[in-house]
């Protein structure tokens, strides 16, 4: 498994899209700039999901978590997201990238991002034939609140020649194509254990609603309102 | 307009509210057909596909009848607001026959969706109906009359307003078959290798495109993905919305690439630099 070097990785973008071993990295802004010389810079997208606080004191990782979990935000070119000291946002690359079938990648924070203690990639293995704008767990694990500016370089592509892949039939459409960040997906705990022989897990009991926020979007609201003034949902 | 309200107060006992009345409807249905028609104009026969999937016009086809189609109530219509959904349909085909050869590309495109196009083009005026309490049967029915008569002024107008406006179909022409392949493989499209160059293609020839392909050759994306069944609404449900979201990042995308240092443009196309070339 060999990094491939900007040469290399020009040759794969000068291939047709019909031909497996094409890849694909669109919008490539300021292209003669964005390669060094076994990297390609990527920059933050225009599309965020802000993580909502739960109405339990703790985060189930069920297949229900994708629905609620989030709110979707559009920050658009010239304008920024705060992120405040120790919280954490899913973005995504503005370059959507398609890996041919024999090219592995990694994404890593650049290191001027990374030296304001800002981690923007925590999951950050690309399996080949991926397509999609690339999700980034983005980490403000410094003191003091962050400016995001959509467009701007946050991390770097390194890509790995995997020269034993072989095409596969059909892909997997877990998360194929996204253009936006993509909440996580997961099978109930449960399910996935039952796998292993192990029959009721634990779980914690439900809380009783807590009244002063909503079901829906887990705002805290006014006591005695019978709509939500964040999301108007019923209370 | 004036043709119309004349021969409306040739009618005996036409009074002056009534001719006000008259007017409003024909300004109203006037204003929708153009903003039909200048959408058309803009963007291309994608507008007609998304008015037939907006207002369920699909509903119109039956093979049991020897027409290939059997109206339903609610598509003849007129209301005080609006033109009737076919009639409508209609006038977006007579455009798009009679424009830079838009109605050949539409007509190769395998669907039913162009079935509904082509039964829209061959209602005649006497299907549609303008029902209202608030003037007398015959009389609605004559600014009705009056309507039709105007419907083809405003296709002039907007022939005339848009007479030096790219109807982009040469962008598609040219891209049209490149794009499907990139949405195909669930790539977005906004910048598609031609074997020479890399080009950006624009937003006409993208947004067609995308359509053509939603109409046509969802199943061929769809057969290259685990577990999805063409013939299940849910997943062909998930998967035209992310054809949709592919095309709005490649419209999106177009800003950006066009206003590049080192693009070339080619006519109305831009293409990349190519990275190859020493700098």
């Amino acid at each position: 498994m060999a990094v491939l070097s900007k040469e290399r990785i020009l040759e794969r973008l000068n291939k047709q899209i019909t031909e497996r071993d094409s890849l694909v990295i669109s919008p490539l802004l300021q292209a003669r700039n964005a390669f060094d010389s076994d990297s390609v810079d990527l920059r933050l997208g225009t599309h965020f999901l802000l993580p909502r606080v739960p109405p339990q004191p703790y985060f189930y990782p069920g297949s229900e978590a994708s629905k609620h979990g989030h709110q979707r935000i559009h920050v658009p070119l010239g304008r920024y997201l705060v992120v405040p000291a120790h919280e954490t946002v899913l973005g995504a690359t503005l370059e959507f990238v398609k890996l041919p079938y024999n090219v592995s990648g990694q994404i890593l924070t650049k290191s001027s991002v990374a030296r304001m203690f800002v981690v923007i990639e925590t999951a950050p293995w690309i399996h080949p034939e991926y397509r999609g704008c690339l999700t980034l767990e983005i980490a403000n694990v410094s003191n003091t609140p962050l400016l995001l500016y959509p467009g701007r370089l946050v991390a770097q592509l390194i890509l790995f020649d995997t020269p034993d892949a072989k095409p596969p039939k059909k892909q997997s459409g877990t998360y194929m194509g996204p253009v936006y960040p993509e909440a996580p997906k997961f099978k109930n705990p449960e399910q996935e254990l039952e796998m292993l022989g192990v029959k009721n897990p634990d779980k914690p009991k439900p809380k009783e609603a807590s009244s002063d926020r909503c079901p829906e979007c887990f705002a805290k609201v006014p006591p005695n309102l019978k709509r939500c003034v964040f999301c108007d949902s019923p209370i | 307009m004036k043709v119309s309200l004349d021969s409306l107060s040739a009618v005996a006992g036409t009074t002056a509210e009534q001719l006000d009345w008259s007017r409003d409807r024909l300004l109203s249905w006037a204003e929708e057909l153009f903003c039909d028609l200048f959408a058309i104009r803009l963007v291309g026969p994608c507008y007609s596909f998304a008015y037939v999937e907006l207002f369920g016009l699909t509903t119109i086809l039956d093979p049991a009848d020897p027409s290939g189609y059997s109206l339903t109530p609610e598509s003849r219509i007129f209301s005080e607001s609006h033109p009737a959904d076919l009639f409508r349909l209609r006038q977006h085909v007579a455009l798009l026959q009679g424009s830079a050869g838009w109605w050949k590309k539409i007509e190769a495109i395998k669907s039913h969706y162009v079935d509904v196009l082509r039964a829209a083009a061959t209602i005649p005026d006497t299907t549609f109906l303008f029902p209202t309490s608030e003037q007398d049967p015959s009389y609605a029915s004559a600014t009705l009359l009056g309507f039709f008569a105007l419907a083809p002024e405003v296709e002039k107008i907007i022939t005339e307003v848009a007479h030096d406006l790219d109807p982009g179909i040469t962008e598609y022409e040219r891209f049209g078959d490149l794009i499907e392949a990139y949405l195909q493989r669930a790539v977005v499209p906004s910048t598609v290798f031609n074997g020479q160059d890399h080009w950006h293609p624009d937003t006409v020839a993208l947004l067609n495109a995308s359509m053509k392909f939603s109409l046509e050759s969802l199943k061929e994306l769809m057969d290259g993905v685990k577990d999805q069944k063409v013939l299940l609404a849910g997943h062909r449900s998930k998967w035209i919305s992310r054809v949709e979201s592919l095309t709005s990042k490649a419209i999106e995308d177009h800003h950006l690439l066009v206003n590049e240092e080192g693009k070339t443009q080619v006519g109305s196309s831009f293409k990349r630099a190519d990275l190859r070339t020493p700098e």
